[in-house]
């Protein structure tokens, strides 16, 4: 949003949007459940002003947040408040309590971005959300209807948190839709807790 | 509720938690099962997939058995 932003106010002719997350330094090693869900990843996006072609290429956003639940995917140490201790320097997750969130707050916040904006799911060709892991995908991809549609490209990186999205576009422009220009939408969701769509034309 | 949706469910739960066929049952109680963290997410995706409804983290830690979890949808 920031690049669009800056891009359509202040007359940019292009923004390098960078993303990256070592959850590696973070994850406990014999925390199972973590251990086998992240990868860490890092992206480069080159997000430009075509100045010949009026057509948006990036469409409207809309975010939530849940700051109340924070502490359900957090790391309460390392930062200024709370310095590093050996007892609890490592994320911390409530899979349960996330797979709950994820289920109920993402559809909705979908269903509410179509109809804020008059878009319906067959105004996309696909539908990328976060890759956050291949099971809980799944079961979103086909809660909202959208099995055919939806992208998931997680097992070259794992869940790469702030990179997941790049990333599997990265992956899908070389294997499969690099041909044709297609509208995507896209879906983030998790820490914070937080959530966020747009759309894009590549 | 209906009958065959416990059915569902219990023949989807044993599925996603590699279960033998038929092993589950509404009395079944979890702690007589690998009832780790997997198997929560797992509970709670299948419930949605099949009743329509997230039930909550919260509630569901305080399940005993199967039938605890479908009293929650």
């Amino acid at each position: 949003m920031l690049a669009k932003s800056i891009i359509n106010n202040n007359g940019a002719g292009s923004v390098l949007l960078l993303t990256g997350d070592t959850y590696s330094k973070i994850i406990d090693p014999n925390d199972s459940a973590l251990v086998t869900l992240f990868g860490d990843g890092s992206s480069a996006t080159l997000v430009a002003n075509d100045h010949d072609n009026e057509e948006e290429k990036i469409g409207p956003f809309s975010f939530g947040t849940d700051g109340a639940n924070a502490d359900l995917l957090s790391c309460r140490q390392g930062g200024f408040k709370y310095s590093l201790s050996e007892d609890d320097k490592y994320l911390r997750m409530n899979g349960g309590a996330i797979m709950s969130f994820t289920l109920k707050k993402v559809p909705e916040a979908i269903a509410s971005y179509l109809e804020m904006n008059n878009y319906s799911l067959q105004d996309f060709d696909h539908i990328l959300m976060h890759q956050a892991n291949k099971f809980i995908l799944d079961r979103l991809y086909s809660k909202i209807g959208a099995e055919e549609k939806g992208i998931v490209y997680i097992s070259d990186y794992g869940n790469t948190v702030s990179s997941s999205i790049p990333c599997a576009l990265a992956g899908l422009h070389f294997n499969k839709i690099k041909d044709t220009e297609k509208t995507i939408l896209l879906v983030g969701f998790g820490v914070g807790l937080s959530w966020g769509c747009t759309w894009i034309k590549i | 509720m209906e009958e065959h949706k416990k059915e569902i469910f219990l023949r989807k739960l044993e599925e996603v938690l590699e279960l033998e066929d038929n092993t589950l049952t509404c009395t079944t109680s979890l702690e007589s099962i690998d009832w780790d963290s997997l198997a929560i997410i797992s509970s709670i995706a299948v419930v949605d997939e099949i009743f329509g409804k997230v039930i909550s983290a919260y509630n569901l830690a305080k399940c005993k058995t199967l039938d605890d979890i479908l009293d929650l949808t």
